[in-house]
C-alpha cells in the first residue's frame, strides 16, 4: 500500500511540474525555449585557468561527475563490508552479481578475465545515462550571446524571454553575435543620427503601407531590410524614401535645437539626406539580444568523443584478449595463413583467406558500432525529450522521460555484453581444428 | 515571403535528413522479427526465457545498429553540414 502511494505521488508531482507549471506560466513569461542542439560538447569555459587551448566542455564536466559518482558509489559500498550487507553494499552485490552470471553464462572459464572491464564499462554508462536525466542537467547553465547559426531569445533581467508557447526564437547570424557582444562590452551601438534616420524610415513605411506602426524587430525581422519589407507588401520604396528624407530633416532640426545632436553633424546629414536615407533603407538590420544558455551539464554519453573512445577502449581490449589466449596465433583469424598453405590439399583455403581479410573490415567498424550506437540512441533520445517539451509541455514529457530511463540501461547493457560477447568469442576458438 | 539560396539548401537539407530516416523501416522490421521469435521461443521453452532474452537484446543492438546509421546521416545532415 506504501508503495502505492509513492508511486502516485511521483505521477502527482510529475503531472504538475510536467503540465501545469508550465501550461500556467506561458503566458508570464514562462515557456520551454528551444535550447541549443548542437552535435559537439557545448563550450562551457574557453582556455580554462589560463592554459591556451584547454576548453571545458559540458560533456566533459558531466564525465567526470559520473567517474566521480561511480567511485563514491564503489568505494562506498566496499570500504566496510560485512557479512550481512546494508542496503549499498547489498545493492552493489546485486548488480555485481547479475554482471557476474552473465560473464559466467557467456565466457566460461574465462569470465573472471572480461568481467572487471565489462562491469566498469556498464556501471560509468549506467549512470552517465541517467544522469543525464536528472532535471536541470542540460538546463541549467550560463547565459550568452547566440553565435552564428544558433537559435536566440530575447533577454530580459537574467533570463530568455519566451511569452508564447512554441516559440522557436531567432536564427542569430555572425552581425548578431557582433552586435550582441558590443552591447555586452557596454559599448554605445548605435548614433542618434542613425536612430532618427531608421525612426523616419519605419514612420514613413507605416504612412506608405497603411498601417499603424512598423517594428524593426517584429515586421522587419533579422537579417532584413526596410525596403525589402516595404517591397514584398506591395508598397513603393522610392516613396517611403522621399518621405523619410522630409522627416529626417525637420527631426534632425529639431534634434539639433535640442542638443542630442551636434549642429554641425546635423547640417552634413540634412545636406546628404537622400543618400543617407537610401543607404539605410537597404541596410540589413540585426538584432543585438539574441541570448542562447550553455547548460553546464549535458549527458557524457552525447559526445561522440566518449562513445568513440570507449568504443576503441572496447576493440583493444577484444584484440588483447584475443592475443592473451592465442598468442600470436589470435591473428590468423585475419591473415589465414593455414588454410592457404594447406591450399594444395584443401582449394578452399583460398576462400577461407579471403574471408579472414574480411575479418579485419568488420573488426574495425566494430569500433565505429560500438561508438555510434551508444551516442545515436542517447543523442537522439536528449533531443526528443527537449523537443518534446517544447511542443507539449502537458504530461508526454514524463511519458519520454520513463522511455529514456529504459534506453540508458539498456544501452550500458548492451555496450558491456557486446564487448563480453566479442571478448569470449576472441578468447574461444577459431573454429578451425587447432590439432591439425 | 523571399526565398534566398540559404532558405533553399536548408530547405533541401531538411528534406534529405528525412528521407535518410526511411533507413529506419528495414530495422523495425528486423527488430520486430527479432522479438517474434524469442517470444515464440520463450512460449515454447519459459525455462530458457533468460537466455533466449539475453540474445535477443543482443539481436536487437545488432539490427538497431543499423538505424542507427541512418539516424547518424540525418543527424549529420542537419547539424554539421
Amino acid at each position: 500500500m506504501k508503495g502505492v502511494w509513492i508511486l502516485l505521488g511521483i505521477i502527482a508531482v510529475s503531472v504538475f511540474f510536467c503540465g501545469i507549471v508550465p501550461g500556467l506560466m506561458a503566458g508570464q513569461g514562462i515557456a520551454v525555449a528551444l535550447p541549443v542542439i548542437m552535435v559537439p560538447g557545448e563550450k562551457v569555459w574557453e582556455d580554462f585557468v589560463g592554459i591556451k587551448g584547454l576548453t571545458i566542455t559540458n560533456t566533459l564536466i558531466a564525465t567526470l561527475l559520473t567517474d566521480v559518482v561511480v567511485l563514491l558509489f564503489a568505494f562506498g559500498a566496499t570500504r566496510q563490508m560485512k557479512t550481512i550487507p546494508g542496503r549499498l553494499q547489498g545493492l552493489f552485490e546485486v548488480i555485481t552479481g547479475l554482471l557476474y552470471g552473465l560473464a559466467k553464462n557467456t565466457a566460461g572459464a574465462n569470465a573472471k578475465k572480461v568481467f572487471p572491464l565489462m562491469a566498469t564499462i556498464f556501471l560509468f554508462l549506467l549512470i552517465a545515462n541517467w544522469i543525464k536525466l536528472i532535471p536541470s542537467v542540460e538546463s541549467v547553465g550560463l547565459m550568452h550571446c547566440a553565435e552564428d547559426g544558433m537559435v536566440g531569445y530575447e533577454k530580459v533581467g537574467n533570463r530568455l524571454d519566451v511569452r508564447k508557447t512554441m516559440d522557436r526564437g531567432v536564427r542569430a547570424t555572425e552581425e548578431n553575435y557582433n552586435l550582441c557582444h558590443h552591447k555586452e562590452d557596454g559599448a554605445a551601438h548605435h548614433d542618434p543620427t542613425e536612430e532618427i534616420v531608421q525612426s523616419a524610415l519605419l514612420t514613413a513605411a507605416a504612412q506608405e503601407l497603411k498601417v499603424e506602426s512598423v517594428s524593426l524587430k517584429d515586421d522587419v525581422g533579422n537579417g532584413s531590410s526596410i525596403a525589402a519589407y516595404v517591397g514584398s507588401n506591395g508598397g513603393s520604396v522610392e516613396a517611403v524614401q522621399t518621405a523619410a528624407v522630409a522627416l529626417v530633416v525637420e527631426e534632425l532640426n529639431k534634434a539639433a535645437e535640442a542638443g542630442t545632436v551636434s549642429a554641425e553633424e546635423a547640417a552634413t546629414v540634412i545636406d546628404n539626406s537622400a543618400e543617407v536615407v537610401a543607404e539605410v533603407v537597404t541596410e540589413n538590420y540585426y538584432r543585438d539580444d539574441l541570448y542562447i544558455v550553455t547548460p553546464f551539464l549535458r549527458g557524457a554519453t552525447t559526445d561522440l568523443n566518449l562513445t568513440l573512445a570507449l568504443g576503441l577502449l572496447a576493440f583493444i581490449a577484444i584484440q588483447y584478449f584475443g592475443v592473451s589466449a592465442h598468442g600470436i596465433r589470435y591473428f590468423t583469424k585475419f591473415v589465414n595463413t593455414p588454410a592457404l598453405e594447406n591450399a594444395g590439399k584443401n582449394p578452399m583455403g583460398i576462400m577461407d583467406f579471403a574471408v579472414g581479410l574480411l575479418e579485419i573490415i568488420s573488426e574495425i567498424s566494430k569500433i565505429l558500432s560500438f561508438g555510434f550506437r551508444l551516442f545515436g540512441n542517447l543523442f537522439a533520445g536528449g533531443v526528443l525529450l527537449v523537443v518534446m517539451s517544447f511542443m507539449l509541455s502537458m504530461l508526454v514529457p514524463a511519458g519520454v522521460y520513463a522511455l529514456e530511463l529504459f534506453v540508458g540501461l539498456i544501452q550500458a547493457f548492451v555496450f558491456s555484453m557486446l564487448l563480453l560477447v566479442f571478448s569470449s568469442m576472441a578468447m574461444a576458438g577459431h573454429g578451425h581444428d587447432e590439432s591439425h | 515571403m523571399e526565398i534566398n539560396g540559404t532558405d533553399f539548401i536548408t530547405a533541401l537539407k531538411t528534406i534529405g535528413a528525412g528521407l535518410a530516416m526511411i533507413g529506419v523501416i528495414g530495422p523495425g522490421i528486423g527488430i520486430g522479427l527479432v522479438v517474434q521469435g524469442a517470444l515464440t521461443a520463450i512460449g515454447r521453452n519459459p525455462d530458457a526465457a533468460d537466455q533466449i532474452i539475453t540474445n535477443m537484446i543482443l539481436g536487437i543492438a545488432f539490427a538497431e545498429a543499423v538505424a542507427i546509421y541512418a539516424l547518424v546521416v540525418s543527424l549529420i545532415i542537419l547539424f554539421v553540414m
